[in-house]
């Protein structure tokens, strides 16, 4: 898969809020089959890429592309259609349906996953409303959900955020599995260990600006601890 | 003839990839259509406190209560579609819906076409 072009890609962007700058030309893609990780301090801009990178937020100056071809007017559903699925690092399950109700109506909207739907999930949050589960069954909750749409893309704002050990590497595992059936993979996350441990590719954010990091598998562990943004 | 059937084909293939048709028949679709015959109820009950209030005739009320007119239903319409717009923005449901392949525009149609058939059954069935 190396050498793909990208599924979608931001590039260009320009943002600004008021009179502040947030991101200067900043690019960041996902290719099909691997795991494209986002780093950077808090702050630096990578929740504001992605959510112009999946139609959320406008952008000044820049363009989304998809499998090659500029996106006029990107908006989330219409992504969605094409396959994107978005999970930001808020909550965004129904408060009134229950995580399984959710579940079915993802299912039933793209058609059947080839992964199973609750893996990873207690069998008692199926049948409960997502407010009530804790952080991480909430997370995992979310992450099925999306698993249920057959993204061919996956967008995941800060995945590894709150999450248990074990938690953790369920995720970790799901978006290898994902990645495997040719799901093109975007994750930002401050998480060194899972990040380093999922990515295939690399891109950091710093003050707006983002740069590919291409050695990043071959530099040890520790060096990197030493240097992680964030 | 052909064109005609083939283009309409084409609508409706759109229209159920576009994801609104599953949605239609999920459970979302159902509590927000709760809530949105709970508010066409309370701006119609409105509407006759309003006229009431004003000392308006009795025909005025039937007409105010089941008639089909556009400016009052435009402004109940307007009312309706943002306060479930809250209620989703509220719940965070739009990241969900953005998901499922529904655009703020496809929720909001699905509601504007519900509030006009309900609104001309009415005029009809009280005319």
């Amino acid at each position: 898969m190396i050498g793909s072009p990208p599924r979608i890609a931001a590039d260009s962007i320009d943002r600004r809020f008021g009179g502040r700058q947030v991101l200067w030309a900043a690019y960041v893609d996902a290719v099909a089959g691997q795991i494209t990780a986002l780093v950077g301090v808090s702050g630096a801009g990578k929740t504001t890429l992605f959510e112009i990178l999946v139609g959320r937020l406008g952008a000044q100056g820049g363009s989304i592309r998809w499998e090659g071809n500029r996106v006029d007017r990107p908006r989330l559903a219409r992504l969605a259609r094409d396959g994107l699925v978005y999970w930001p690092d808020h909550p965004w399950l129904s408060p009134r349906l229950t995580v399984g109700q959710q579940l079915q109506m993802a299912a039933c909207a793209w058609g059947p996953s080839g992964l199973p739907l609750t893996d990873g999930i207690d069998a008692t949050a199926i049948d409960r409303l997502p407010h009530t589960l804790s952080t991480g069954e909430r997370r995992l909750a979310e992450l099925a959900v999306c698993a249920a749409c057959r993204p061919t893309v996956l967008v995941a704002d800060e995945p590894f955020r709150g999450l248990e050990p074990r938690q953790r590497e369920t995720v970790g595992a799901v978006f290898t599995a994902l990645a495997r059936s040719g799901t093109a993979i975007l994750i930002a996350d401050h998480d060194p260990q899972m990040v380093l441990t999922v990515a295939d590719r690399l891109y950091s954010i710093e003050q707006g600006t983002t740069r590919p990091v291409p050695d990043f598998r071959t530099r040890p562990l520790a060096e990197w601890y030493h240097e992680w943004p964030g | 003839m052909a064109d005609r059937a083939h283009a309409l084909g084409g609508v409706i293939a759109r229209f159920h990839r576009s994801g609104v048709t599953s949605w239609v028949r999920g459970p979302h679709f159902q509590a927000s259509l709760v809530d949105f015959l709970v508010l066409y109820g309370l701006l119609k009950a409105l509407n006759v406190a309003i006229a009431a209030y004003l000392n308006a005739p009795p025909h005025t009320l039937s007409i105010s209560l089941f008639g089909f007119r556009p400016l009052p239903e435009t402004g109940a319409l307007v009312v309706e579609l943002l306060v479930l717009r809250m209620y989703v923005r509220r719940g965070g449901e739009e990241v969900l819906l953005g998901n499922l392949g529904v655009s703020a525009t496809e929720f909001a149609g699905i509601f504007t076409a519900l509030h006009g058939l309900l609104g001309a059954a009415l005029a009809w069935l009280f005319a």
